[in-house]
């Protein structure tokens, strides 16, 4: 009997596998609903282990405080000058726009949520955040910190969504280098560096260039920072994301009104307050 | 032995005070199944997290496999997979191949030196590892990179006897009579 018993959870062990990866309906919908149910506790179990780990950052941070003090006022003179050079851009384009008719781009809502969960496995790259459908959340957005894209949401419950990182095996994300326009697409390989695949033969890369979302595909917004190229090797062309990942505190999930090329599963609520 | 423990238990608070310790080792795998996913924000944390469902697999398999049954080890797999967002039944697999293989040589340990028991979870952990890399490969259909389970194989070994020495305490404090 026992061994019967023990046989026949091996079974649905296979079984589980099969249905997961035939990426049915149920499943989808069970795990919302186990996220959704998960969510609060690890917004409570996640408090203790963020004060334990603020107070060691904290500890680092006295022993900096000089030295960081110093390049920060460094980092304000060299930003200052960017920002006026930004504003003066800002403008010109402005007025560039107006004189070619070139209408605006769409507004955008974000909606900000606090980190709850990190992947656990060795075999995936996501995170858990305490926002979902009753926010507005909804599959496909684009999810980013002020450094960069972080991800995007592919799990949605009604208080709690998941972000496949673009670091994940199963992530895609069109891209383009910002200063060659070279296209190609930004894949994840469970390591901290995604790589950059379908890039044209004779595509001019150097490490250092920046490269960021095309908007091809209407899966995300054109221009999110995601990197720099960090290596051109035989390997490939791998990519250093913008965003500092032992830090991700808050991310924002912005709402373009892309519907992109996921189907995404309808919010059990409508959301109940817009936002800016 | 203490008379306590041939005499079975008559009132209600006795008989839920049974059944709360009969269910510590489960509870306490549920919870470890639920720590890798805490944000802790230690850097390249992601890549080293250790695999504490199996080391309290593997141990209350051991020491007390009445208390660790099938069942609450598919369970626990589960809601592993499904907190971390990994493929489901993977873990589940995993634990119960482990449930399975160490039931039937529990003896080897039992009553042995510790060294023993490390020993043969180092195999364990070392085939769990293996099945576990080639079944995530199957399922995204391209061998993943060995970097992080080799990594995450080796902090699973190096903390077993911290982990073990937990679960002795847990084990004499609260199950010693049970």
């Amino acid at each position: 009997m026992a061994r019967f018993a023990f046989l026949s959870l091996v079974a649905a062990c296979f079984a589980l596998m099969l249905l997961g990866k035939a990426e049915i309906v149920v499943v989808e919908r069970a795990r919302t609903a186990l996220l959704d149910v998960l969510a609060p506790v690890f917004g409570v179990l996640s408090q203790p282990a963020e004060a334990v780990s603020s107070a060691i950052g904290e500890a680092g941070q006295v022993l900096h405080v000089y030295r960081e003090n110093r390049t920060l006022r460094e980092q304000v003179t060299r930003l200052e000058h960017w920002q006026e050079a930004a504003r003066r851009l800002d403008g010109e384009n402005q007025g560039l726009r107006a004189l070619l008719n070139f209408p605006a781009d769409p507004q955008t809502r974000s909606v900000t949520g606090r980190v709850i969960g990190d992947s656990g496995g060795s075999f995936v790259r996501s995170i858990l955040v305490a926002v979902g459908s009753e926010q507005g959340v909804a599959k496909g957005q684009a999810a980013m910190t002020g450094e960069g894209l972080v991800g995007r949401v592919s799990e949605v419950g009604e208080r709690s969504a998941r972000i496949l990182l673009i670091t994940d095996l199963n992530s895609r994300i069109p891209v383009l280098i910002e200063s060659t326009r070279e296209r190609a697409v930004l894949a994840g390989d469970n390591t901290a560096r995604p790589r950059l695949l379908y890039l044209s033969p004779d595509a001019r890369l150097s490490p250092g260039d920046r490269v960021m979302t095309s908007g091809h595909g209407g899966a995300l917004p054109a221009g999110l920072p995601v990197g720099v190229i960090a290596e051109v090797g035989e390997h490939g062309v791998q990519v250093q994301p913008y965003v500092d990942w032992a830090r991700l505190d808050f991310v924002r999930l912005l709402d373009y009104g892309l519907t992109g090329i996921l189907p995404s599963v309808p919010a059990a609520l409508p959301p109940k307050t817009a936002r800016k | 032995m203490p008379p306590s423990s041939l005499t079975p238990p008559h009132t209600l608070l006795q008989r839920l005070d049974l059944t709360l310790r009969c269910m510590t080792p489960f509870v306490i795998t549920l919870l470890l199944a639920l720590v890798p996913v805490l944000p802790l924000h230690l850097p390249h944390e992601t890549d080293l997290v250790p695999a504490f469902t199996l080391m309290s697999v593997f141990y209350w398999t051991v020491y007390r496999p009445d208390l660790m049954p099938a069942s609450a080890v598919f369970a626990i797999g589960l809601i592993q997979d499904f907190a971390a967002g990994a493929p489901l039944g993977i873990t589940s697999l995993i634990l119960l191949g482990t449930h399975g293989v160490v039931l039937g040589q529990r003896r080897l340990f039992v009553g042995k030196p510790f060294a023993m028991a490390w020993s043969g979870f180092m195999l364990t952990a070392a085939a769990a590892t293996a099945v576990s890399w080639a079944f995530a490969s199957l399922l995204a259909g391209a061998p993943l990179a060995l970097g992080q389970p080799l990594l995450q194989f080796i902090a699973t070994l190096a903390m077993f006897p911290m982990l073990a020495w937990f679960f002795v305490r847990t084990h004499r404090r609260v199950l010693a009579r049970v």
